[in-house]
């Protein structure tokens, strides 16, 4: 692994995130906060759980700390959402940024039932990029079934679209 | 991106696959084929899905183009679909087992029908893998409710049974 395919996979998950907080704009706030049977309570709840995967990972793995979990009930609305996630995309790019290629293949320790192990950590960034897309996967459908599709979320439309900003 | 990194994605993407397949083996006929929000019309129809871009994008990967369409309705059951599954996932490890680090960063042009098309191989690759988690997640949420839940199926989850 390396630190630019590594940050291409982190701008289609920016991309990717953003389609569906996009998507999510065309819902009131009850739409938002309704009951599913997908876990995490409500849209609202799946949102904030995929920004606290972020939070949580990013800390952990430039700090070495368990940040307190992000949760449904700290945020008001999807404005406020999208407010807090505005600031964690900026603090995970400058982490990126940080990172050399052989950082890729550190040890990363953790702590389970008294006993320490260790994940690579581009383990633990590929895990992120992959949790986001299953949970994204969830948020599509729910929109999708109040008339708010996010549209294809494929990293095949991403890079196509990339290349056709990119083109003159 | 490297070659055993890839490597890596692909024996997580067959992991996750068989706990699907593996918890969809409890359903029965009736289940399989019941109406969803999800698209691909039911459980099996998202199966077949899953199983199609797999063979698609093998085919086109190992011979250069995309291939014609698979009949689903050569596909009844989750037996039927595991069969093909093991079969591809021979043909991709073969596949995978003659690249090289270097084979990743190259660029093949195919055929689509807004006309040709050029990607990094890389790049292709994971798209099959993100493909893959993208619809075992409507698959998962569809076997939960019906009482069968595949179980976590995260990367680090992956990672800490191996």
């Amino acid at each position: 692994m390396n630190c630019e395919d590594i940050r291409l996979l982190f701008e289609y998950n920016h991309w990717a995130n953003e389609r569906i907080l996009a998507a999510a704009e065309n819902l009131n706030d009850d739409q938002l906060k309704a009951s599913n049977d997908l876990g995490w309570g409500s849209l609202h709840g799946m949102l904030a759980h995929i920004l606290d995967a972020e939070y949580g990972w990013r800390r952990y793995l430039s700090d070495g700390e368990n940040a307190p979990w992000l949760q449904a009930d700290d945020f008001a609305d999807l404005a406020a959402i999208r407010q807090r996630w505005a600031a964690e995309n900026q603090a995970l790019e400058a982490y990126l940024a940080s990172l050399s290629d052989d950082a890729l293949d550190g040890k990363v320790f953790y702590e389970v039932d008294g006993q320490r192990r260790f994940h690579i950590l581009w383990h633990c960034l590929i895990h992120l990029v992959n949790h986001g897309t299953q949970h994204r996967s969830e948020c599509a459908a729910l929109l999708t079934e109040l008339g708010c599709s996010p549209g294809e979320m494929d990293f095949t439309v991403f890079l196509n679209q990339r290349q056709e900003a990119a083109s003159p | 991106m490297r070659i055993d990194d890839i490597r890596l994605l692909f024996r997580y993407n067959d992991w996750a696959n068989d706990k699907i397949l593996d918890a969809a083996e409890a359903l029965t006929p009736e289940q399989l084929r019941a109406p969803n929000k999800f698209g691909w019309g039911n459980l099996l129809g998202l199966l077949f899905h899953l199983m199609e871009a797999h063979y698609a994008w093998r085919h086109m990967l190992t011979k250069g183009e995309f291939t014609a369409f698979l009949d689903e309705s050569d596909y009844p059951d989750v037996d039927a679909i595991r069969a093909f599954m093991r079969d591809e996932r021979g043909l991709l490890g073969a596949y995978l087992e003659r690249l090289d680090d270097d084979d990743l960063d190259s660029d093949l042009t195919y055929n689509t029908e807004h006309g040709p098309r050029t990607r990094t191989l890389w790049h292709c690759l994971w798209h099959l893998a993100n493909h893959g988690t993208q619809h075992r997640s409507e698959c998962a949420a569809i076997l939960t409710g019906l009482g069968h839940s595949p179980g976590d199926l995260d990367f680090t989850v992956f990672l800490n049974q191996r």
